[in-house]
């Protein structure tokens, strides 16, 4: 299956020699305007995470939508954007390098889909990158994680300290991580970490 | 380690091991494996492929270690491991903005899978 984004096509390719090919329909929030979907990471248990948009944002607001997506049913299920107004807040308190700033801007790279066979579900992982000086191309330093859970439809700060070396200028890059036997491994500029869904390695 | 880290790579799995496909300079692939999780030294890179002709990006892997990457006429081609030959698939595919996955088909539901395998 491919995705590229000259025609914004999906495509299921089968046989011996990948010789036959059929164009699949995307589910229909990102029938619109089929630009820049990517395919987050690997497919879970025949279940695709795409995601769209460039996750630039503010605090109330990003330019990104993800879905899970079935094609052989054609089931889709929208992930929420979520409200993470209160944890940017929570993330930089009166007094921190933000205060002064009337919106921040913000990034989220969605880093890694996973299947927690513990609690049966599905998990998402991504990241949150600020910037405190819109003259400068990286964000601050400071950096926020956190794990959607498909079942209980919310999501929780992940208590770890990662560099942000994954910035880029690619931000479709921030998809290539890979599902592996309950793990989630993203990977990103110079740093590689593998995200547990319910545990995490730092690899330097 | 490194040494492993100054071109660019993608993450696969590949023949049941997480794997690292480095790219870059050289029109090789360098392939590393990941033995055990959180252990750094556990990168073994294990062998190279090539030099390949126009290696662009590889963009994935196949259940049988394909693998797949572009090359500088945009055309998705496949390298097959085990006989080391080499075609195009016949798919366009852009730098950077073209992805392949291994897919299964299913008609489980996106939710409440465990309870119609295990009920």
């Amino acid at each position: 299956m491919s995705a590229h984004d000259d025609h914004e096509n999906v495509f299921l390719l089968y046989g011996e020699m990948f010789e036959n090919s059929v164009k699949l329909d995307w589910p229909s929030p990102f029938e619109v305007d089929p630009e820049g979907i990517f395919i987050v990471g690997s497919i879970v248990n025949c279940i695709l995470c795409l995601c769209q948009g460039n996750g630039r944002g503010d605090t109330t607001w990003i330019a990104q939508k993800v879905a899970m997506w079935n094609p052989s049913t054609e089931e889709f299920k929208v992930i929420p954007n979520g409200s993470f107004e209160h944890t940017i807040l929570k993330t930089f308190p009166p007094g921190s390098v933000f205060e002064d700033l009337p919106v921040i801007s913000t990034i989220v790279n969605i880093h890694g889909f996973g299947y927690d066979p513990i609690t049966y579900d599905y998990k998402m992982i991504q990241y949150f990158g600020f910037f405190d000086d819109v003259e400068k191309h990286d964000p601050n330093d400071e950096t926020l994680w956190q794990i959607y859970s498909l079942r209980n439809n919310s999501r929780r700060d992940l208590q770890v300290e990662m560099p942000n070396h994954f910035w880029n200028n690619w931000w479709q890059e921030t998809g290539y991580a890979v599902y592996f036997n309950g793990m989630g491994c993203a990977i990103g500029g110079t740093v590689k970490i593998i995200l547990g869904m319910r545990s995490w390695y730092h690899l330097t | 380690m490194r040494s492993l880290l100054q071109h660019p790579s993608t993450l696969v799995v590949l023949k049941e091991s997480v794997a690292m496909i480095e790219y870059g300079d050289s029109p090789c692939f360098f392939i590393s494996i990941l033995s055990e999780f959180g252990v750094t030294e556990s990168w073994t890179r294990l062998f190279s492929i090539g030099p390949l002709s126009s290696v662009v990006e590889p963009i994935g892997v196949g259940k049988n270690g394909d693998i797949f990457y572009i090359n500088d006429n945009e055309e998705v081609t496949r390298f097959d491991l085990n006989t080391e030959v080499i075609e195009e698939i016949g798919v366009k595919g852009r730098y950077r903005c073209c992805q392949m996955v291994i897919y299964n088909e299913s008609v489980l539901p996106i939710e409440g899978i465990h309870s119609q395998l295990f009920s």
